[in-house]
């Protein structure tokens, strides 16, 4: 099997064979600064052989637990080694990445040239270390086998080369012809400047750029009270009072993963004694939001009444503001009131945000607001796209109209899947025929190619960032440069080598695009050095940023008016279209790591539902059904002006009344194989419902006037938390049995008056039991039938999770999978109750079903010192470590699950099937070799990343010097993906480590300790700051 | 059974002499299988026999007697890194042909090499030292703690294919992660083929760098 | 044939454990009959279904064994499903047998002879069943043996803390004892058909197996010092087994697991409902073979007798547990037997207490403990209910400490195939022993006939029914 792979991945290396290429690199490596115009070295070197020798070394982490000694095995060396690669230790480098125009900048993990893992690069500023779930989910995407493996053109299969030269003669002859380019949201200087040769060598070009999830209303509000497209970047730091207009900045609505940890630096308790500084977050929305489900009061409000809170604010806040449609319920009118006090007393420590679903005006009020306020706002150009550039929908809308009016020539597609992501007035698939000839760069067949016709289309296969040159502008101007780590899998182009070829540079490698261009910009004096620093550092000197804040500031309203809206009622609901949390726009619809991680709020796998209010579900006969019900829920149908959609309906608590909340990005084939994901509860692998058909270009978020009916039929949903509400938590009749708390959380002022209110009743790490607890009876004294073992020797590794900064974002689940080849199950799977992840996310609501607050807490093995799985495995397969660690060991076990019954948490994972079983040899390139893939039939669960922990104390015994600065430095996958850092990880033998610091903090409380369990893994209880005037 | 000992007549099946056919079964010959089966599964089954003495042919017919046992190379020309990586790396072309470009140029044996270093593909050599998949060996830490290559690959310097000198399987590790000692050596020796180790000296290394190989699970196993 | 019966005699004699004129040699007639009759179609049929049935249980397992456990309907709060039930349900019936033949027999239950044949094969055939699941319950079936202690290369010892590896130890010695216990019992009964075996085959086969029994004295003190010995070695397997059985779930810090009640429990309603078995199977065989007059309705009321009282031990042990869980203070004890009770599975519940408690109340009228088809349909739901206890005791996982983990239990198809093919396994077994072995103890029951005892008046008259008696015994 190895000697094939080897030979797949070897023919998909075009120029693989230049050994000129290789003698250029090596006299590279010693004239640096002599020679500053070497061509990228492609035929060697990290990005050389990689591939191929990546998979078959990958292959050789697959055989699982029962390995076996013949047949033979192969040993391929290079033969020409790179000097930077020792074969078991892994490469770093650092690149840059971006969703839907979010820009972070990574570091890469590569292992003998497979890039296997990415973590946030601490010095750019839209990652601060961390990445948020899709980014992470990225890589996976790199060795999707449903990549398209080579250009197609009238029927012929082109090599990159060929269809560089290809696409270098048809750009000659369109020389007068009627180009239309079709291009994503990308903050690229270089996509910037490409684009501008383009339109300068095509006369009358015209160059459109699209984002399905769009800052249309945002843009418009900036362009009218400043006169320009800008874009606010908020300062987080020192605010006091947030206010989020619908505004999911912790969900991903901007610069998402730093904001977040901006926002959770405000927020963190830790050991503080002093909680008065927090930082008070209300957000007023009619979906539930991430932000929504983090916020102290969040303010229940239907789609208009949001814009009637804004303005109500805006007025007490001495902004003139437009008289609002819709009247606000007396609640919402104190809540009002008081959220323009508190924000008024914070002066500038307050900041509005407004969210993309609200209206314009509703930016301009925040933005005013602000200014009033003078809350700390900078307001950057928008890279995304041209300063003159039409609105997202504006531009859909008029590029279907120039096509179906046969006024294109040629249509160049760069990336994305137009035909799925276009408003249903504007049909792209209808209208794309008409267009003389397309050039499509796509990532994969879908929608779009589908829609192609033919005879007419090149479609070129797009090089994933992991594999091309290039560079990304954050949002802020700080400018990245994209590394790639590994050459092109299939024969692929990126952007801005199919730009160059079209303007007939044939030969371009993104390599000499960007270096050249960034040589030109900062002059050739000391390039080099500095472009090698860049290219460690993965940013570029701020000297250079792209552009600047603006600074201008708001002028009044710039004459938006309030919008006119009714309030939304039985017959006429409002319709709001959310971008989907996992899959965003659809782009990660053949992701299996997104598809199956929950939607933070519903906790619903592979699917998306309209999410309805529980009193509008009642008024609609739609029913909660009861969990041994397999979640067959009930099927409703959604008209809207004309279209309709049927899809399953999900009842939601603390949704505003009379609204159907709907998921963007489903409705899409899951082209990727796992082996057990068809069976009894879906037949199809078509996931979720298209919601597009009801998404009209003049209403992208929020519609109004939609008919929803109950409908014949059921659909089965796979949630992976069915018990979640308080009313669940007991059976009928019963309700008020008193279970000890799982989440204990308090206020600012409860912590101020009682700081350890967490811990009565808790055993805590090592003390004595205390003899007056409500469960002294289960536990007459604290012993461990293994007898005592002393763990005041040694490294001690413990985690402390904060609640308080939790935010829900799954982030630390996604990391998770990545790092410890987690197989993802499949829909039927985790119908079944079998989904792999080793971290669960909790969501508690608590409070009334109308409003409710909501509680996240991630739960792994807590590697409990006297943990019951271990006595009654009978093969000793999960075992104690002397560092403290609950060792599971996967080619011991044989399976009888005695351990996972007994753990109280319920954090063990069985493989009840092979899940990795006839996978593609192109995925299992991700898998990183210091995991043992796990067979069938084992047991498995959170190790604290131990094969860190030991490469961390290897290094540290190689490197005696900065033996301590390793060590400190171990940290799992889950708390370094984190993006509030809400996950301390360390030794808590070591006092001065922050984790033990934590530990020894008064909020610091362990799970089911009347059970003693002696976790390793504790909990920071959540502190809340809500306002003490604000009406209940 | 033969007429002699029955009398035609009589209801039993069996003459009489069949009474001592459960005392010799079960007295004489079921101890004897049994002791032989045991015997015979302890040793056969054992890797010590099933895969110790493995030798496959490799592509190229490389040496290690004559160039470790004759033109003494160090182990760690070629097998560089195992010193600060996990694993010790099977040399690239590179490496042979640093000499073989100035000696025996057309030995026919090489032609293998030589291609590869034309054709730039690698040459397939085929693994004699195998862990399974879930057992995670760290190189480095074994040469740091000056545990001798010869420990787990015998004597190189004398085998002109390689073969497994050791049947690298659970119990075999544990026998030296409980006595260390054993099997250390000082670091100037750790390449040294033939070394004799002496375990005042192996109990001395063993305080001086504190060395303790780990007796559970996630020391080895991940 | 003697025309003085011990029926005249009632008055002094106690009343009879043989119904019907039978002298020593109608017994045997009568017992080995069933043997040497030639095959007839029911019983062909019978085996043929019980066949088939058993077939399907080996198809599931050999889809399990290549696709693993995932084919159940097991999850993640819930590892352990239909298997383990199955398991424990089996172990439960297993019981009965050694119970009658061990306890009763040391306590000089004469009663029992009748019965203990029986009830020890139908012990075997259940502890085979039970033995099933365990094996194939375990993810890497091949490396189940990992749990035996044998040296091996990876120089590791299995765990001997858990309650798991007891079990193998605990379960396997009850069935070696119990075979051997059985098998003592058959020698001279075996030789019995031996000698009156017409074919080659049968003359050979139980030849081999009587090991040449020729019923001497000294054949007879043997046999009874073994027969003693190994009854006093199985009665304490009996309360073992089950006890340790009961610890795979008691050991856990499981709510409704971790309980110290479970041992005295699980030995009670095991005997419940292996008793129950018996009678689910002695009421339809004996008039199948016409062995009424062996297993008489006193036999049939002294079960039923023993089956009111574990039935209302059981019942008073679900009392104490509720009682327990509340009295304890622990929440989460408290709520896991309310869940048991009114959660999801309350009809499990429900099944329980009204098969396990409920209806052996019937049987405190005479009446009915002599009503054979009374007898018949409560035995039957008995074994329903105990198959409910055990199912109930295990979807206890489903909903532990924390609510976000809950999840809901449903068996798949191939779980229900499991079960319902090891009954197959068990009637194939049965069937055919009631074939092939004589299914009462024949010498057993000519123990306890009045012809046994030597004083016993009627030889006086009947010299022909003496030396009919004499050479019988002779004949051996």
């Amino acid at each position: 099997m190895k000697s094939d792979t080897t030979r797949k991945y070897w023919r998909s290396f075009d120029e693989r064979n230049q050994t000129d290429a290789y003698k250029a690199e090596v006299s590279r490596e010693f004239q640096d600064e002599l020679d500053v115009s070497t061509p990228e070295p492609e035929g060697t070197s990290r990005r050389g052989f990689l591939g191929w020798v990546g998979a078959s070394l990958a292959a050789s982490g697959l055989a699982g637990c029962d390995a076996i000694r013949r047949p033979a095995e192969k040993i391929l060396p290079y033969s020409v080694a790179p000097e930077e690669i020792l074969p078991g230790i892994p490469q770093y480098y650092a690149s840059v990445t971006q969703v839907g125009g979010e820009v972070v900048g990574v570091l890469v993990e590569s292992h003998e040239g497979r890039p296997t893992k990415v973590e946030g690069n601490p010095l750019h500023r839209g990652s601060l270390g961390a990445l948020s779930a899709l980014h992470q989910s990225q890589v996976l995407d790199l060795y999707d086998p449903q990549r398209l493996r080579a250009t197609a053109a009238n029927g012929r299969a082109l090599s990159a080369a060929e269809a560089r030269a290809l696409l270098a003669e048809k750009g000659a002859a369109w020389a007068g012809k009627r180009v239309a380019f079709l291009a994503e949201g990308v903050p690229s200087p270089q996509l910037a400047r490409l684009r501008a040769a383009a339109l300068a060598r095509f006369a009358g070009a015209q160059w459109f750029t699209y984002e399905s999830v769009s800052d249309d209303h945002q843009r418009a509000a900036t362009q009218a009270v400043f006169g320009e497209a800008l874009r606010p970047v908020y300062g987080f730091a020192g605010a006091k009072t947030i206010l989020s207009l619908d505004a999911d900045f912790l969900g991903g609505e901007g610069p998402a993963v730093a904001a977040a940890r901006q926002w959770a630096d405000t927020r963190r308790v830790g050991a503080n004694k002093d909680a008065s500084a927090l930082s008070r977050l209300y957000a007023v929305e009619a979906s539930f939001s991430l932000t929504g489900s983090n916020a102290d009061h969040r303010v229940r409000a239907s789609h208009a009444q949001v814009e009637a809170f804004a303005i109500a604010v805006a007025g007490q806040l001495g902004v003139s503001a437009p008289a609002a449609s819709v009247v606000l319920e007396d609640r919402q009118v104190k809540a009002a009131a008081a959220v323009a006090a508190d924000l008024r007393a914070s002066g500038a420590g307050a900041l509005v945000l407004a969210g993309r679903k609200q209206p314009p005006v509703v930016h301009a009020l925040a933005a005013a607001m602000n200014a009033a306020l003078g809350a700390s706002v900078r307001y950057y150009p928008d890279a995304r796209r041209a300063p003159d550039a039409l609105g997202d929908m504006a531009a859909a809308k008029a590029l279907v109209a120039a096509l179906s009016a046969g006024e294109v020539d040629v249509l160049v597609i760069l990336g994305g899947n137009p035909a799925y992501t276009f408003p249903a007035d504007a049909k792209l698939a209808d209208a794309v025929k008409k267009a003389g000839e397309v050039v499509y760069l796509a990532d994969m067949t879908n929608e779009t190619t589908a829609a192609l016709d033919a005879a007419k289309a090149v479609v070129v296969p797009r090089a994933h960032y992991l594999e091309a040159w290039g560079d990304l502008a954050h949002i802020d101007g700080q400018v990245a440069l994209q590394q790639p780590l590994i050459q092109p899998l299939h024969a692929a182009l990126s952007e801005l080598e199919l730009l160059a070829a079209l303007l007939g540079d044939k030969d371009a490698k993104g390599y000499d695009l960007v270096r050249g261009a960034w040589k030109d910009a900062t002059g050739a004096v000391g390039f080099h050095k500095r472009w090698r620093r860049w290219l460690h550092e993965g940013v570029v000197d701020d000297a250079h940023a792209a552009f600047a804040a603006s600074p201008k500031a708001p002028s009044g309203l710039g004459g938006l008016t309030a919008t006119a809206a009714a309030a939304p009622a039985a017959d006429k609901l409002d319709v709001l279209f959310v971008p989907s949390h996992n899959l965003f726009d659809g782009r990660f619809a053949n992701n299996s790591w997104q598809q199956e991680v929950p939607d933070p709020l519903t906790k619903i796998t592979w699917d998306n539902a309209a999410l309805l209010s529980p009193a509008t579900a009642k008024a609609l006969g739609v029913v909660e059904r009861p969990v041994d019900s397999d979640f067959a829920v009930d099927m409703v149908e959604v008209t809207l002006n004309g279209a309709t959609l049927k899809t399953a309906a999900w009842v939601m608590p603390g949704l505003a009344d009379n609204t159907v909340v709907l998921t963007l990005g489903y409705g899409r084939e899951f082209k990727n194989y796992l082996p057990y994901q068809e069976g009894s509860y879906n037949d199809s692998t078509v996931y979720g419902f298209d919601v597009g058909p009801l998404r009209a270009s003049a209403a992208p978020f929020a519609a109004s006037g939609a008919k929803v009916t109950k409908v014949e039929g059921s659909y089965f949903i796979a949630a992976v938390q069915r018990y979640d509400n308080s009313r669940q938590h007991s059976i009928e009749g019963f309700e008020n049995m008193e279970r000890p708390k799982i989440v204990r959380e308090t206020t600012v002022a409860g912590y101020a008056e009682n700081p350890t209110f967490a811990k009565p009743g808790i055993i805590q790490h090592g003390a004595p039991m205390p003899d007056k607890t409500k469960f002294a009876v289960l536990h007459p004294e604290a012993k461990s039938i293994y007898g005592d073992f002393d763990y005041s020797q040694g490294h001690q590794w413990g985690m402390v999770i904060d609640l308080s900064t939790c935010t829900g974002c799954n982030a630390c689940m996604v990391a998770c999978v990545a790092e410890n080849n987690i197989p993802m199950v499949g829909k039927d799977q985790v119908r079944r109750g079998r989904e792999m992840h080793w971290i669960r996310m909790d969501r508690y609501f608590t409070g009334d079903d109308a409003n409710p607050e909501v509680v996240h807490q991630p739960i792994a093995c807590q590697q409990c010192e006297t943990a019951p799985c271990e006595n009654v495995c009978p093969v000793a397969a999960t075992v104690h470590s002397p560092e403290g660690l609950n060792d599971m060991v996967y080619n011991r076990c044989i399976g009888t699950r005695y351990c996972a019954n007994n753990c109280p948490l319920k954090v063990r994972r069985f493989n009840f099937y092979n899940y990795s079983k006839g996978q593609d040899e192109l995925i299992h390139m991700q898998r990183n070799p210091n995991v043992t893939v796990r067979f069938r039939g084992v047991m498995e669960k959170c190790t604290y990343c131990v094969q860190r922990i030991n490469k961390g104390k290897r290094n540290a015994a190689l490197n005696p010097e900065v033996k301590q600065q390793i060590i400190d430095r171990i940290t799992p996958a889950c708390a370094q993906g984190c993006p509030t850092k809400a996950i301390t990880f360390g030794d808590i033998n070591n006092p001065k480590s922050e984790v033990a610091q934590l530990k020894a903090a008064a909020l610091d409380y362990v799970l089911l300790s009347e059970l003693n369990l002696q976790s390793r893994t504790s909990f920071l209880a959540k502190v809340r700051n809500p306002n003490p005037s604000f009406p209940g | 059974m033969n007429e002699k000992d029955t009398n035609p007549g009589e209801p039993w099946v069996f003459p009489k002499w069949h009474n001592r056919i459960p005392l010799i079964f079960f007295g004489v010959i079921g101890p004897v299988v049994s002791v032989l089966a045991v015997a015979g599964v302890w040793y056969y089954f054992s890797p010590r026999f099933t895969d110790v003495g493995y030798r496959p042919e490799q592509p190229v017919p490389y040496s290690h007697k004559l160039h470790v046992g004759e033109l003494g190379l160090d182990c760690r020309y070629c097998h560089t890194g195992a010193e600060i990586s996990s694993s010790a790396r099977v040399p690239p072309t590179q490496t042979c042909m640093n000499c073989h470009t100035q000696i025996k140029t057309d030995s026919p044996d090489l032609r293998l090499v030589r291609e590869s270093w034309i054709e730039d593909k690698p040459v397939e050599w085929v693994r004699v030292h195998k862990t399974p998949d879930y057992a995670y060996f760290e190189h480095s830490a074994h040469v740091q703690a000056g545990v001798g290559c010869e420990s787990c690959h015998g004597r190189i310097d004398q085998m002109v294919e390689v073969t497994l000198a050791e049947p690298l399987n659970m119990g075999w590790c544990l026998d030296c992660h409980r006595a260390p000692e054993k099997h250390l050596r000082p670091a100037s020796e750790v390449t040294t083929m033939g070394y004799v180790v002496d375990e005042a000296m192996g109990l001395k290394l063993k305080d001086e760098k504190g060395i303790n190989p780990p007796l559970h699970w996630s020391g080895c196993h991940r | 044939m003697s025309d003085t019966s011990p029926h005249n005699k009632e008055s002094i004699f106690p009343p009879p454990f043989v119904a019907g004129k039978h002298d020593f040699h109608s017994i045997t007639e009568a017992i080995c009959g069933v043997v040497e009759k030639p095959l007839n179609i029911n019983w062909i049929l019978a085996l043929g279904v019980a066949g088939t049935v058993m077939a399907m249980l080996f198809a599931s397992i050999g889809y399990l064994f290549w696709e693993g456990t995932g084919i159940w309907g097991l999850n993640n709060p819930v590892g352990w499903g239909w298997a383990i039930v199955n398991f424990v349900f089996w172990v439960g019936i297993g019981h009965a047998g050694t119970l009658i033949s061990a306890v009763l027999f040391l306590f000089r239950q004469k009663w029992r002879t009748a019965i203990n044949r029986f009830a020890e094969a139908m012990t075997i055939f259940a502890v085979i069943c039970a033995l099933v699941f365990p094996g194939i319950h375990v993810g890497r079936v091949w490396a189940a043996y990992w749990m035996l202690p044998i040296p091996n290369q990876m120089a590791m010892w299995p765990n001997f803390r858990s309650p798991l590896l007891w079990d193998v130890f605990a379960v396997s010695t009850y069935f070696t004892v119990s075979l051997l216990f059985w098998y003592v019992g058959l020698v001279p009964d075996l030789a019995t058909l031996r000698d009156r075996a017409k074919s080659k085959l049968a003359f050979w086969g139980y030849g081999l197996f009587s090991l040449g029994w020729r019923g001497a004295n000294r054949h007879w003190q043997n046999y009874e010092r073994a027969y003693m010995l190994l009854a006093a070695l199985a009665t304490p397997l009996v309360l073992s087994v089950h006890t340790i059985v009961s610890f795979d779930f008691a050991v856990s810090v499981l709510p409704g697991w971790h309980t110290t009640i479970f041992p005295p429990y699980f030995v009670a309603g095991a005997i419940f409902s292996g008793f129950a078995m018996v009678l689910t199977l002695a009421v339809p065989s004996r008039k199948l073979f016409g062995l009424e007059d062996f297993i008489t309705i006193r036999h049939i009321e002294n079960m039923n007798k023993i089956i009111l009282v574990t039935g209302t031990l059981v019942g008073y042990a679900y009392a104490m547990e509720f009682f327990i869980a509340w009295y304890s203070g622990s929440p989460y004890e408290g709520f896991a037997f309310i869940n048991r009770a009114f959660g999801p599975y309350w009809w499990a519940y429900l099944a329980m207490v009204s098969c396990n408690v409920i209806s052996p109340q019937f049987f405190w009228s005479k009446k009915m403990r002599t009503n054979l088809t009374v007898t018949f349909i409560l035995s039957i739901f008995v074994n329903i209910g105990m198959w409910f206890e055990r199912f109930v005791i295990t979807m206890t996982l489903h909903r532990d400490f924390l609510p976000s983990s809950w999840d809901y239990y449903a068996p798949t198809v191939y779980d229900m195939s499991t079960f319902l093919g090891s009954f197959g396994l068990f009637f194939t077994l049965f069937i055919l022993f009631l074939k092939f072995l004589p299914a009462v103890a024949i010498s057993e029951v000519k123990g306890v006939m009045p012809q046994a005892d030597p004083h016993w008046e009627g030889y006086a008259h009947a010299h022909h029914a003496v030396s009919n008696a004499v050479s019988n015994k002779e004949a051996h």
